[in-house]
């Protein structure tokens, strides 16, 4: 194998023509270029915060501020009725208003504490659909 | 003046002018496609595989520094997903050590092969090469890749690059060589 022909195997290669893929394929790849840009712009223009998310976390700080509202009524209802009826032994009384508050107390906390643990598995569930879609892309 | 063609409609689709990446597909669709076609062995899948060669290169354009040439890029993009393709389907890629390579090759002289025939004896030839000898032929002789540039579409190093284009040459002398002995015989 000597120089000369590898000289005149390569101008012949040179003159060989390629395979060529369907006509249309040009079109073809630009299509699904365009296509899956709008799909891509679509999902980053959608929020990935939405109604939902929003709703839940004012019911939860809603509800967080019920149980701290109520938790604290406990007390001053407890120190008015002393300051009132001095001799009173209130803390009859005042255990049982702290059971009733206790009891209303730990449930707005328990419905907060469902409303955040859903409203973080919503928010999960969304930013991982919306970032497979953008990765896929 | 190619190179510098490329890099302003890169420039162009990195600002957003989408419709710019057709000069791309259109000028490359050819060789990706042949590439893609010599691995896979079916046009069918070949288009596939160019296709989505293209929008993954689409994809990736903004890790396209402009250091290499954006063809070595776009063939190793496509090299390796032909790669990826064939081993996902657990198809034999023919290797260069799996053809035998005759003595008598090194006596061919193609002015024997008749200069009407040529290019069909040469694209047969071509054909009958392993995969990756045709890529090495592909890239050094139709695109005039450097072994350098070759080397990184293929992943060898340099030495390892020349050695098989090498071999890949005498490859294909070999096989032309027993054409021409095959018409000689039908002749006789």
């Amino acid at each position: 194998m000597n120089e000369l022909e590898d000289i005149k195997l390569e101008a012949l290669l040179h003159e060989m023509k390629l395979e060529s893929p369907e006509v249309n394929f040009s079109a073809r790849v630009m299509n699904k270029i365009f296509e899956e840009e709008s799909e891509f712009n679509k999902i980053k223009s959608t929020r990935i915060l939405g109604n939902g998310f929003w709703i839940i976390l004012v019911l939860f700080v809603a509800l967080f501020a019920i149980t701290y509202i109520v938790s604290n009524s406990g007390v001053l209802v407890e120190s008015e009725l002393t300051k009132i009826f001095p001799g009173l032994n209130t803390s009859g009384v005042s255990n049982g208003y702290q059971s009733i508050f206790e009891k209303m107390g730990t449930m707005p906390l328990k419905i907060a504490v469902i409303l955040l643990a859903s409203s973080v598995l919503l928010f999960i569930e969304r930013f991982i659909n919306a970032n497979s879609k953008v990765f896929a892309i | 003046m190619e190179q510098k063609d490329d890099i302003f409609y890169i420039e162009k689709i990195k600002s957003g002018q989408t419709n710019h990446f057709s000069y791309i597909v259109e000028k490359y669709k050819d060789i990706v496609f042949s590439i893609a076609l010599k691995v896979l062995r079916n046009r069918e899948d070949a288009e596939e595989m160019a296709q989505e060669s293209f929008i993954k290169a689409y994809k990736s354009l903004h890790t396209f520094k402009g250091t290499a040439k954006f063809s070595t890029w776009l063939y190793r993009i496509t090299y390796n997903n032909c790669i990826s393709e064939v081993r996902k389907k657990k198809q034999h890629f023919v290797s260069t050590n799996d053809i035998e390579i005759k003595d008598d090759a090194e006596e061919l002289n193609l002015d024997g092969i008749p200069s009407e025939n040529r290019a069909k004896y040469i694209k047969i030839a071509l054909q009958k090469l392993p995969e990756d000898d045709y890529t090495l032929v592909l890239l050094y002789y139709f695109e005039e890749q450097s072994i350098e540039e070759i080397s990184k579409v293929t992943k060898l190093s340099a030495s390892n690059t020349k050695v098989k284009l090498h071999r890949a040459r005498k490859k294909l002398y070999s096989i032309l060589n027993e054409m021409l002995k095959e018409e000689l015989y039908t002749i006789l």
